[in-house]
């Protein structure tokens, strides 16, 4: 029996992990034992992705973006030195390229070949990214997929899909939320959700932080 | 050729599985279970060097259809890694001590991961395109190096027309470097293609357009 949708690891029936866990374990305990894995070693690369990146790099880059003319025209035109300086660089993470959205174009990154991703600027991605029905649907019907996500965009503004087919990286800069002049970076960044970096949602209004 | 894959423009009537698992934005190697577990070996093993990340991409890509389609997404990588170990007999006795000197050490764990492991390489020949040129896709593009063999040209971008939007020099070409065959350095570009030449009547909005990241040899100049 075909899983309901599946790739979404949270909806499957609870035997299924059970047995992965068990081989899972079991490889791992292989590899240990040839010596061909030291474990503390990925002790250390899931502490990399759960604490030192994660979507918190990308909320940065897009409130100070916002604050900084100059900071935000450098990202656009060559980010490269600007995330080696601040050192957002890395795996998965080597060529990058924002994209700016506006009220006349909205940007959406998808890979529909597997499931590339910005991972030091955004962490790992969410199990919608890696969906078959992401993968299948955002390039064919992107409007639609963006109606799910709550995403009205209007007739005239166009709707560019970013299919991420080799090393290149895309992260997206949503517009800056009304009601926020004045605002510090650290205020703003609480406001750059990781979805509106992929460009699945806007970034938030300070009255929804507050609900 | 089966690429089971090859999923863009595919007919899915599902919505979008937004979990609220995804909502605390911390998502990815959280916790310690197999989901984690599974991405942290196969980053570890592939510091080894008996494969490379395109070579990675061409196993998931190869899974028999059915359990490619019926598998979660770490499950797939897991699925892979065990006929990567096993084609590349990693286990064999005969390959004791091979990667001693290789194995992935915790301390040397962040420094390896933030330096990363860029694609971009030089290139003498000059791109035979520039930005701003009208292409087209190569129609039933299959790898024109390996029979059978990886490549990034979606089936839904094939013998399509575009416009070249960015030239990122010369890239790593997978196609190449996915069976072993080098780096084959081949000039990258961003080319954008419009809803209404990819689908047709199906297009949402003839305004709207889809970008892919192509590398030369898929592609050829536009006709007519």
């Amino acid at each position: 029996m075909p899983h309901d949708s599946p790739n979404d690891e949270s909806s499957k029936n609870t035997e299924l992990p059970d047995k992965m866990a068990i081989k899972v374990k079991s490889l791992e305990t292989l590899l240990v034992s040839r010596g061909l894995v030291d474990p503390a070693a990925l002790d250390k690369i899931i502490d990399f992705y759960s604490n030192k990146v994660g979507p918190r790099n990308g909320a940065y880059l897009v409130a100070r973006s916002w604050v900084e003319k100059d900071f935000a025209s450098k990202l656009l035109s060559d980010p490269t030195p600007v995330l080696k300086d601040l050192g957002f660089n890395g795996r998965q993470g080597e060529n990058i390229i924002v994209l700016k959205n506006t009220s006349k174009i909205h940007n959406l990154v998808v890979c529909t070949l597997c499931s590339c991703y910005p991972w030091p600027l955004l962490g790992l991605p969410p199990s919608w990214y890696k969906s078959d029905e992401y993968r299948s649907r955002s390039v064919i019907e992107p409007r639609k997929v963006l109606q799910e996500f709550g995403l009205h965009i209007p007739k005239e503004t166009k709707v560019k899909v970013w299919d991420s087919t080799a090393e290149i990286r895309y992260l997206v800069l949503p517009m800056r939320p009304e009601g926020t002049d004045g605002m510090s970076i650290d205020e703003l960044s609480v406001l750059v959700t990781r979805d509106s970096m992929i460009g699945a949602g806007y970034a938030l209004t300070p009255e929804k932080i507050s609900e | 050729m089966n690429r089971p894959h090859d999923l863009g423009g595919i007919k899915n009537k599902r919505p979008i599985p937004i979990s609220a698992a995804d909502d605390d934005e911390k998502i990815g190697l959280i916790a310690n279970t197999w989901q984690t577990r599974t991405p942290a070996i196969t980053l570890a093993i592939g510091f080894l060097r008996a494969w490379n990340l395109d070579t990675t991409r061409f196993y998931r890509e190869c899974l028999p259809p059915n359990d490619y389609r019926e598998s979660s997404y770490y499950e797939r990588w897991f699925l892979a890694l065990e006929r990567m170990i096993k084609d590349f007999e990693l286990l064999s006795p005969h390959k004791v001590g091979t990667y001693a000197d290789k194995i992935l050490r915790a301390k040397d764990v962040f420094e390896i991961l933030r330096k990363g492991g860029p694609s971009i390489r030089s290139k003498l020949e000059r791109p035979n395109f520039l930005v701003g040129d009208i292409v087209q896709t190569k129609k039933n593009y299959e790898n024109e190096l390996v029979y059978g063999g990886h490549s990034r040209l979606p089936r839904y971008a094939m013998g399509k027309k575009g416009k070249i939007v960015i030239h990122h020099n010369a890239h790593v070409f997978p196609d190449s470097n996915a069976h072993f065959k080098g780096d084959a350095p081949e000039h990258l570009y961003s080319i954008e293609f419009s809803s209404e030449e990819l689908w047709g009547l199906k297009c949402e909005n003839k305004n709207d357009s889809v970008t892919l990241d192509l590398w030369e040899p898929y592609l050829e100049k536009a006709d007519g």
